[in-house]
């Protein structure tokens, strides 16, 4: 500014290297921004994999292009957040309860309309999908109910969580207008929720299965698009509607979030159950299997899930027996010391030709039977010393060490169809099993969906036959594009509509809307991408290998075996439980969702809590919910014990903390495990339940939702303690000069 | 523009509040005459001693409100006293008051304010004189906290953070102008006049204000007040807060010269860029939804810069709303030379009847000094 005036009227033309100059120097500085989020978890993940394990890393090329491109889109998607999605939901919330839509209060409009954004944010997240694909390796025969939720009743699943999703939004801005602390709806809702899972837990072996997936289902919905949409409703209303010292800032509609859809699902499943419809375990020898049939029969039916579809329970059955046919092979053990007859060949060539073992090969003694040889030193005196040697042994032939592919790119991987999934856009929820020779048509024996009287396969109800049918069946899996056209373009349709139509407050920069919401859709796209490409294998890989630190196993795409890295079992697990604590801290930093909220706090409060505080103290919290999940799966314990305790505890914490931390703490709860979260803790879950025996890798999540806000509150706690301004001393004012 | 009711007998009233004391002091200060409250969030300061713990978990600042509203001279007096009662601002860390006259004030009808004095009247009539000046600094966001440690480290008691927009030049760049958004802090203390001069300069360095791009800052003149805001000083060495600690140092030395610095009086802390002088501020109160129209306006009539500071005034027509909501104002902020101030007021003006809002209003007040970069 110039001590003149400067009328420079005409917009400002810049050249076209300026230009450049200008977008390069920004970009950078964004990409820079995600680096600093994301470098310490892969940093760690490639450490730990490389030097505390001592396994190579399988397709490294591949996983470092993934992590590039999640970088990227990472950047993208958060300019987006700040460029479009967050200023259309605040004005939006802002302009709600001040003007009303086509003549309905302005009141009733705007529960509607949270009703409905909830609703179709759910349908939008990609979420339940993440959960239902871990729910493909549940085992009908071990959790019958369960299995039939996540398979044959996903459809309803996912309409019971939107339901829930919808009504905790329009309840969350129903407390915003009429000014309600959040804190009785915690105490409400850990009560009910506590309650059902205790009767979950105690009532029926069947019914208890579901807490691990019900819970999770919480802790997964609120995803990266719903949350900064629903922050910024929430706060453009408590602009407007919190006055004379309300508490209110906009948070806490994101806790409501969290905790309705796992009664929602609790309640599905208590439905299913109490209407008997739901799978027959027909291969169950378990206990409570034996006695539900005798509950049965006292009720007048044969079995307990009577009114299950009949097609379905078919299908269930040959799931079933698939499962059960595969576990009976070779053990890994047997494979471990097993020749193939190439290696046979190999190895007698090379004792013809010199009479030695050829390289990669060595003789090892292996113990056959089970009974040992004590002799005694003296041998009139029993109680000496004895040399104890085995019976019996045998001298084997085994391949060395451990060999890996050699590729450094997944040669199964597809890109275009990771990305666009081939423009199948409308996928079906549940469909039947497929094409497993690869030939494009059903064959015989292929597709399971029913049998008819002859017990000739075929493809649709009875009395339909399809022989010829050829296979294009959509697909469960969205491609990365797709995916995040769907999770933006129908919520923004729908804001944009009710803004500019209903409400009659157009936004005052289309351009810059439009310009950030294609940023959001490229920038989730690529992230989708990136996250399959690069963090699902490293995450498969890292979860799998880590349980070479208690047991023996063969790693991850490789041929051969590795000892477990300690022999006592127990340090084995406490490292597996010190690297769950460290990826949790690592994973957390990198959330998208959690970046967002950590910036709207800090702005809502006018810089009061820096956004690093709240990152931090989250952080935390996660990890330490992760390593407490990771001695879950571990140690086989039950989930309800880890799990009521602590809200317990909470909320007794929660009582005497002030509103605003509140607030954001349970907030930060429902926002941790987002898409970076969730593959890698899920992948490490199921490598270890196999390992120990455990039905299901669910329940980590859950726990990992209850550290933090632990954590937030603790802190919240220890910053409120402000000096005490001494009540009698008056110092007067500077007249005293 | 004819039904502007024109008065110079204005005095503008701020207050810098922790946040629990805002309804209660805002209520009394109505019932004293005031009307038209402004109340804009804020935060206060907090003294980082910059440990490792410290920056992982930054310790939260406090938080406050600034309010504004426009008194006429003869009831200023009147105000500011049912303001210390109410916040009992004698107390120290318990917040501010302090009052800047008005150059010229001009209002529509249906805006909130007080109905001017009749006849010509002093301002306060010296019960809370003192010799301040208030200085505020406009800065791009996470600079603030480097320019707020500057003032406290010269004696300023803590300043106040507000957030707002500001632009000028990025506006008028087609498309590109979303690389940098028009976020802003700005960075609020009232000091006393012999200690203004460091600050300034202090500040300015701190925030580097002389370069291109860096922000503005200016001061303004105070014709009275009393400055008791607090600042958290986050070490586990203090008991007391930092007010309570110079308060304390005060009454033990008996005056408060021991608070001037030390041996180097030679060593000039000016620098080398000259100030601009003598400016004048105009300032404009809008609704929030038509401060756009407002922004361009000003724009359009040559300034060469806009800052915004949004906030709600609980006390204005809020039409016919089913609940007590608040409504949203934006204060809109250029600094001019005295040659252009009617220019662009009536330019803006004209604006402000073409689209048809009948409540605004405009003040002035002096800029004896302000800094920024001044082109090459």
């Amino acid at each position: 500014m110039s001590a003149e005036q400067s009328s420079d009227q005409d917009k400002l033309r810049l050249t076209t290297q300026q230009k450049i100059g200008i977008l390069c120097s920004f970009a950078k500085d964004k990409v820079v921004e995600q680096i600093q989020c994301v470098w310490f978890i892969i940093l760690y993940l490639v450490v730990f994999q490389l030097l505390v394990l001592g396994l190579p890393i399988v397709y490294s090329l591949m996983i470092a292009v993934g992590i590039g491109i999640v970088i990227i889109g990472l950047a993208f998607f958060m300019e987006g957040l700040r460029l479009g999605l967050m200023p259309l939901g605040e004005t939006l919330g802002s302009t709600l309860p001040r003007k009303k839509i086509f003549g309905i209060p302005c009141l009733p409009a705007s529960l509607a309309f949270g009703f409905v954004l909830g609703v179709f944010a759910t349908f939008a997240e990609p979420a339940i999908g993440v959960l239902r694909a871990a729910g493909s390796g549940v085992d009908p025969t071990l959790a019958p109910l369960l299995w039939t939720i996540l398979n044959t009743g996903a459809t309803n699943l996912v309409y019971s969580v939107g339901a829930g999703v919808g009504i905790a939004v329009l309840l969350g801005v129903l407390r915003f207008y009429k000014d309600w602390s959040l804190k009785p709806f915690i105490y409400v809702g850990v009560v009910v929720l506590s309650t059902f899972t205790l009767y979950f837990q105690f009532s029926d072996a069947r019914l208890q299965h579901v807490l691990g997936l019900a819970w999770d289902c919480g802790a997964v919905t609120t995803g990266p698009v719903t949350v900064p949409l629903v922050l910024a409703l929430g706060i453009g209303v408590c602009r407007i509607v919190s006055t004379g010292g309300s508490k209110n800032t906009g948070f806490g509609v994101v806790t409501l979030a969290s905790l309705f859809p796992i009664f929602a699902v609790l309640c599905y499943a208590t439905f299913l159950f109490e209407t008997k419809d739901y799978y027959f375990a027909t291969y169950s020898k378990a206990d409570w299997h034996t006695i539900a049939i005798e509950k049965a029969k006292q009720e007048g039916d044969e079995k307990y899930g009577k009114n299950y579809d009949p097609d379905l329970q078919r299908f269930g059955d040959i799931v079933a027996k698939r499962k059960i046919d595969s576990a009976g092979g070779a053990s890994e053990s047997d494979m471990a010391s097993s020749l193939s007859k190439v290696d046979l060949a190999e190895v007698q060539a090379s004792l013809d030709d010199t009479g030695k073992l050829p390289t990669g090969y060595s003789l090892q003694t292996q113990i056959a039977g089970s009974s040992l040889d004590a002799d005694p030193l003296d041998e009139e005196d029993n109680n000496s010393r004895s040399i104890v040697q085995p019976t019996s042994t045998n001298s084997i032939i085994v391949r060395d060490g451990v060999s890996t592919p050699d590729e450094v790119w997944d040669p199964g991987t597809e890109i275009m169809a990771a990305l666009t999934n081939n423009f199948d856009f409308f996928p079906k929820i549940f469909r039947p099993e497929e094409d497993t020779n690869g030939n494009g048509e059903l064959d015989e024996g292929e597709d399971i969906y029913s049998l008819d009287e002859n017990g000739t396969v075929v493809y649709n109800k009875e009395g339909e036959t399809y022989p010829h049918a050829v296979l294009n069946g959509p697909d469960q899996d969205r491609g990365a594009v797709e995916g995040a056209l769907w999770a933006i373009v129908p919520l923004c349709s729908i804001l944009l509509l009710v803004l500019v139509v209903g409400l009659k407050q157009p936004p005052k920069h289309y351009d810059e809307l439009f310009i950030g919401i294609i940023c959001a859709v490229i920038g989730m796209g690529l992230f989708n991408l990136g996250i399959a490409l690069g963090l699902t294998p490293l995450g498969e890989q890292l979860g799998g290998n880590v349980v070479s630190s208690f047991a023996a196993i063969e790693p991850w795409a490789a041929e051969g075996f590795v000892d477990p890295m300690f022999s006592s079992s127990n340090l084995g697990k406490a490292l597996a439980i010190l690297f769950g604590f460290i990826l949790g801290y690592g994973a957390t930093l990198a959330e998208p969702a959690l970046n967002a909220l950590g910036s709207t706090v800090e702005k809502i409060t006018v810089g009061a809590f820096k956004k690093s505080l709240l990152m931090q103290t989250v952080a935390t919290g996660v990890a330490i919910g992760i390593s407490t999940g990771v001695a879950k799966i571990a140690f086989n314990l039950d989930l309800w014990y880890l799990l009521i305790p602590p809200y317990m505890i909470l909320m007794v914490i929660t009582y005497f903390s002030s509103e605003d931390f509140v607030n954001f703490g349970w907030d930060s709860a429902g926002v941790t495990t987002g898409p970076i979260t969730v593959p890698l803790v899920l992948a490490m879950g199921l490598g270890i339940g196999s390992k120990t025996g455990a039905i299901d890798g669910f329940g980590v999540l859950a726990l990992a939702s209850i550290g933090p806000i632990i954590t937030v509150l603790i802190v919240g706690l220890i910053v409120r303690k402000k000096p005490k301004t001494d009540e009698n001393e008056i110092i007067t004012a500077t007249e005293a000069v | 523009m004819s039904n502007y009711t024109q008065s110079d007998n204005f005095s503008l009233l701020s207050l810098i509040l922790p946040k629990e004391s805002v309804v209660t002091v805002s209520e009394a200060i109505g019932k004293a005459g005031a009307s038209g409250i402004f109340e804009v969030a804020a935060r206060g300061s907090v003294l980082n001693e910059g440990g490792f713990l410290q920056r992982m978990f930054p310790p939260p600042a406090p938080e406050q409100h600034l309010l504004q509203t426009l008194v006429p001279n003869d009831k200023v007096d009147a105000v500011t006293d049912a303001a210390v009662l109410a916040g009992n601002l004698n107390r120290m860390g318990a917040g501010a008051v302090f009052v800047i006259d008005c150059n010229d004030v001009r209002h529509t009808e249906k805006f909130p304010a007080p109905s001017p004095a009749v006849e010509d009247g002093n301002g306060s009539s010296g019960t809370y004189t003192a010799d301040l000046e208030a200085i505020c600094c406009i800065c791009e966001i996470g600079i603030a906290d480097d320019i707020a440690k500057a003032a406290l480290q010269n004696g300023a008691p803590g300043p106040t953070v507000t957030f707002g927009e500001g632009g000028g030049v990025r506006d008028k760049i087609p498309l590109l102008r979303i690389t940098k958004g028009p976020e802003k802090e700005f960075v609020w203390c009232v000091v006393d006049k012999n200690d203004a001069d460091e600050i300034f300069a202090d500040m300015a360095r701190a925030g580097h204000i002389s370069e291109p791009g860096r922000g503005f800052m200016y001061s303004i003149p105070v014709s009275s007040g009393i400055v008791n805001v607090s600042s958290v000083a986050a070490t586990a060495a203090h008991g007391a807060n930092m007010e309570q600690v110079i308060a304390a140092i005060d009454e033990i030395k008996g005056d408060k010269d021991w608070r001037a610095t030390t041996a180097e009086a030679t060593k000039s802390k000016a620098f080398k860029t000259n100030p601009l002088k003598n400016l004048i501020g105009l300032y404009c109160i809008v609704p929030r939804d038509n401060y756009s129209d407002v922004y361009d306006a000003i724009l359009e009539a040559g300034a060469p810069g806009v800052s915004t500071n949004f906030g709600v005034m609980n006390d204005a027509d809020a039409g016919d709303a089913e609940q007590a909501q608040n409504e949203e104002w934006a204060l809109v902020y250029t600094s001019l030379s005295p040659a252009n101030v009617d220019k662009v007021r009536d330019s803006v003006a004209k604006k402000i009847d073409e689209i048809g809002l009948d409540r605004a209003a405009f003040y002035t007040l002096p800029i004896p000094r302000a800094l920024t970069y001044l082109g090459g």
